[in-house]
């Protein structure tokens, strides 16, 4: 074994002490309240034909009202623009009021495209709110993914799976542009690029299996696929935050 | 992941999703120091994971009803923690770094933050905060957790030889920052 190995190894077992780390007790008691305290969620109910009709006039009625409302400047604005909350406020409208949940991800997915879009015209037209267009274009992204994640878990409907095809497409694409902008931002934004290439890295299609499959770890020593026992290493342990 | 208790667990979540606040108070239970770990790392301070750990479970409470039970009820947490970890950031200083937080850090007064300061934790905390988020996932979820490879990929939603290719890059990684740190001090 290489001094590499035993070095990574010792890191390994390192790491495993700190599996002792738990949720401090005030905060346990504090959740539990809250938890049995909280008013009860109602249980998704079907609702009536009429309103899967009426939601999208009523979401395109409500987006007109308020780009009207806003003398239509906010469909072109960037984020940091005085506009951008309204086209915000508009696409919220949009997903709330979209029926079904693989409708509600082709429409972020849309938002998100809409996102990228707008970093890509900051970076290169108003550099100053580079970090606003990021961090819209990171919570677009964090919407996308737990629609996904919903998605995924429905009964596997052609509707369903074109939403997902759609989404893990247009990753696809995100990924590509995201790094050809990763080559020209600043070095602040260079973790916030990583971030959301890593994300739509989760999105995307599954990376396909290497040759040879499943497999052999990827070297001797792997850990150990059992939790071992708790034990504490030495007395200089976070012990700020264990009960 | 609990595997001695599968079916309980699976149980409690069907309960959980129909409205029983005693089954999803178990689940909270089952769970809760596991998601704690995850914020913990993944944050900077012991505030921010207290308020990530009990926003999870305010969140995953409301969309209990949306739950698909046949899933594994911590995967579902771990993507909460996500979110709910990526909209902190969003909200945050755009131009804070980590290294600027821990600055903050040394700020602080009192005896816990004082004990955090001298505590190897937070030097592992900053370490990890410099890695890549899924780099960071794995540190925490292999390594620090001890879970399989095969969960973890589940859990980060990645083929498993994906993960088994970066696992131990992101070991490597990690010891690198450490390495770095400790030639700085």
């Amino acid at each position: 074994m290489s001094g590499t190995e035993r070095e990574l190894e010792a890191l390994e077992r390192d790491l495993a002490r700190y599996r002792s780390i738990a949720a401090p007790a005030a905060l346990r008691s504090r959740v539990h309240s809250e938890i049995m305290g909280a008013p009860a969620q109602p249980l998704p109910s079907r609702r009536g034909a009429w309103i899967a009709v009426l939601r999208p006039g009523l979401a395109a009625l409500l987006a007109v009202a308020l780009l009207a409302g806003a003398g239509g400047t906010a469909a072109a604005s960037l984020p940091g623009d005085g506009a951008f909350p309204i086209k915000r406020a508009v696409e919220d409208a949009q997903v709330a009021l979209t029926l079904s949940d693989d409708a509600r991800l082709d429409v972020l997915t849309d938002q998100l495209e809409r996102r990228l879009a707008e970093l890509e015209a900051v970076s290169s037209q108003r550099p100053g709110a580079l970090m606003v267009a990021l961090n819209e274009f990171a919570a677009a992204l964090a919407r996308v993914e737990t629609q996904s994640d919903i998605v995924a878990r429905l009964e596997a409907t052609p509707a369903r799976d074109a939403a997902l095809s759609r989404a893990a497409a247009s990753a696809e694409d995100h990924i590509a542009r995201l790094r050809t902008l990763e080559t020209r931002l600043p070095e602040a934004a260079q973790p916030g690029i990583e971030r959301a290439i890593d994300a739509q890295q989760r999105i995307g299609p599954a990376s396909p299996e290497p040759p040879g499959g499943s497999g052999s770890p990827s070297r001797p020593g792997a850990v150990p696929s059992a939790r071992p026992t708790i034990q504490p290493a030495h007395t200089d342990r976070p012990s700020p935050t264990r009960r | 992941m609990q595997s001695d208790r599968p079916v309980d667990e699976r149980d409690l979540a069907r309960r959980a999703s129909k409205g029983d606040r005693r089954a999803f108070a178990a689940l909270y239970e089952l769970h809760v120091d596991a998601v704690y770990r995850y914020a913990y790392f993944r944050l900077r301070s012991d505030a921010e994971a207290d308020d990530v750990t009990s926003e999870v479970f305010q969140r995953a409470l409301v969309a209990m009803p949306r739950f698909e039970p046949r899933r594994p009820f911590l995967a579902f947490l771990y993507t909460v923690a996500r979110n709910v970890i990526a909209d902190r950031f969003r909200r945050a200083r755009p131009a804070a770094s980590f290294d600027e937080a821990l600055d903050r850090a040394s700020e602080l007064t009192g005896p816990e933050e004082a004990a955090i300061r001298s505590d190897d934790a937070r030097r592992l905390r900053a370490a990890i905060g410099r890695l890549t988020e899924v780099q960071q996932e794995i540190v925490i979820l292999k390594f620090i957790e001890g879970r399989e490879t095969r969960e973890v990929a589940q859990l980060v939603g990645k083929a498993e030889a994906t993960i088994r290719g970066i696992q131990m890059r992101a070991l490597a990684a990690l010891r690198e920052v450490l390495r770095g740190e400790d030639l700085e001090r």
